[in-house]
């Protein structure tokens, strides 16, 4: 085992080390938990290495609020072990019924001496429920503390918010067609940060509050499998468009423009984007994307949406009276003109839109008012390209 | 069929040594100390695995080995709150390692 950079002190001056609160458990062994030293106050006890009889662990004293923070998931174990004072213990085997083990050396150390390869990662929860669901980390010449510009964090948090949602629409449109309700998609994509570390930026989002268990699992372990389907047709020796086994051609486009909006920009700072988190335990390969990723996941994108437009655009008014949960739809009636180009006469339009274009429909399902949409005919759907509010009267 | 982390491809008998036997987990409940963890499925194996990678990753094992614990090899009870977690106590005298082989390497 590795010797520790530190002084050797009286191995009785932390005290036993006996267990006050085990806080993780493996195997039934205790390899993080809270001992309480001479004084009363709290110490951190972390299992960092074990060989030859010698189980060794990294002690940092801390507070009521630091152990609150840790076991709420509000502070991660590296934060909660990096205190000014630290302490290495080697614990070995003594024959006492009362306390079978005894400290065997106790050094005092400098947080930064301890072996990185012996310390949880930063940002790793103490409970796997508290572990980010996804997280996206920019790494490249650009990205350092002090450097990393503000256009390059708001890349991120869009590639974040983005990949997530391409993967649960199509997630959600499996769970419709199975003739169960799905929720917004909005709830699986809009999640709340957890954390962001500024060194090689890095964001990390969690689980949505109210999870429900069940569903919400379903959704999420979709979401990764999908994610894992769509990395390994990127990155076989595949033609542009071979098919994604159980994915339509639509949902195949929105899987690599999900996986697009993950990629670096082929200029700047930013060169690779490293995706992690527990949406991403199911992944066989490389969890870091390149800049060859990004024309490689374009051109799927273009071969799965190879059906043209039919018609050129064409502007409608109407009422948005209806929508789905999910809200990626909307539907407009009291139509003017009532005769749509290559459709003829119809009652009603459901149109798809973009992201870019939710407040306005939301306004114009909100209000009832009379809306003009600039919308396109794509095989058998409408999309909305534009809504405004409506000048023309109703007919 | 069970599945075990293990430090050597291909296993050894130390890859099959109880936390009493290597003098580990010195404040864990006695009994427990003498048995072996084993899992019922590789997919928990793995994310139990990842798990502990991720917490103390010096403590975590670089393989997954795949094997037969039969009636003749000792007693097997599922334990904790991981369903797939079973506690292992091997008889005297048996080859723990004999049916174990290397499945899967975490790459890490």
């Amino acid at each position: 085992m590795w010797e520790p950079d530190g002084k050797i002190i009286d191995s009785n001056a932390i005290g036993s080390l006996a267990p006050h609160e085990v806080l993780f458990e493996f195997e039934f062994e205790y390899l993080s938990f809270v001992a309480i030293d001479p004084n009363g106050d709290l110490l951190l006890v972390h299992s960092l290495s074990a060989s030859g009889g010698i189980s060794r662990y990294l002690v940092s004293p801390i507070d009521q609020k630091i152990l609150c923070d840790l076991k709420a998931g509000r502070l991660d174990i590296h934060s909660a072990l990096r205190q000014p004072r630290c302490w290495i213990a080697d614990l070995v085997e003594q024959a006492s019924p009362t306390t079978p083990w005894r400290i065997q050396s106790l050094y005092r150390i400098d947080f930064d001496s301890v072996p990185s390869r012996c310390l949880p990662a930063p940002g790793v929860m103490l409970s796997p429920e508290f572990d980010p669901l996804f997280r996206v980390r920019l790494i490249g010449s650009g990205v350092v503390p002090g450097t990393t510009s503000a256009a390059d964090i708001r890349m991120a948090a869009q590639a974040a918010e983005s990949g997530l949602r391409g993967l649960a629409r199509i997630a959600l449109d499996v769970k419709k067609q199975a003739g169960q309700v799905p929720r917004d998609v909005r709830r699986y994509s809009d999640l709340p940060c957890q954390y962001s570390r500024a060194g090689g930026f890095e964001i990390a989002l969690g689980r949505p509050r109210d999870m429900v268990p069940g569903l919400d699992d379903e959704i999420f372990g979709e979401m990764g499998r999908l994610l894992n389907q769509g990395l390994d047709a990127l990155r076989a020796d595949q033609d542009d468009g071979a098919p994604i086994e159980g994915l339509s051609q639509h949902q195949a486009a929105q899987l690599f423009e999900a996986i697009q909006a993950l990629t670096p920009p082929m200029r700047g700072g930013v060169e690779r984007v490293e995706i992690g988190g527990s949406l991403t335990d199911g992944l066989a390969g490389s969890r870091i994307l390149t800049r060859d990723d990004r024309p490689r996941s374009s051109k799927r994108v273009k071969a799965a949406r190879k059906s043209p437009v039919i018609d050129p655009p064409f502007r409608v008014t109407g009422v948005a009276e209806g929508a789905d949960q999910g809200f990626d739809f909307f539907i407009l009636r009291q139509l003017a003109p009532a005769q749509i180009p290559g459709l003829g006469p119809v009652a009603e339009i459901k149109f798809t839109f973009e992201d870019h274009l939710f407040d306005k429909v939301a306004l114009a399902w909100n209000s009832q008012d009379r809306v003009a949409v600039v919308g396109e005919r794509v095989d058998s759907s409408f999309h909305a390209l534009d809504l405004q509010l409506a000048d023309d009267p109703a007919p | 069929m069970v599945f075990r982390f293990v430090a050597n491809d291909p296993v050894e008998s130390g890859d099959f040594l109880s936390h009493h036997e290597l003098g580990l987990a010195l404040q864990s409940n006695p009994c427990r100390r003498c048995s072996l963890s084993v899992y019922g499925t590789l997919a928990s194996a793995r994310a139990r695995l990842r798990l502990l990678r991720d917490r103390n990753p010096d403590r975590a094992e670089r393989h997954i080995a795949r094997g037969e614990v039969a009636a003749g090899d000792g007693k097997l009870s599922q334990a904790g709150r991981d369903s797939e977690h079973y506690e292992w106590w091997a008889f005297d005298e048996v080859v723990r390692h004999r049916s174990f082989q290397v499945v899967e390497r975490l790459g890490f």
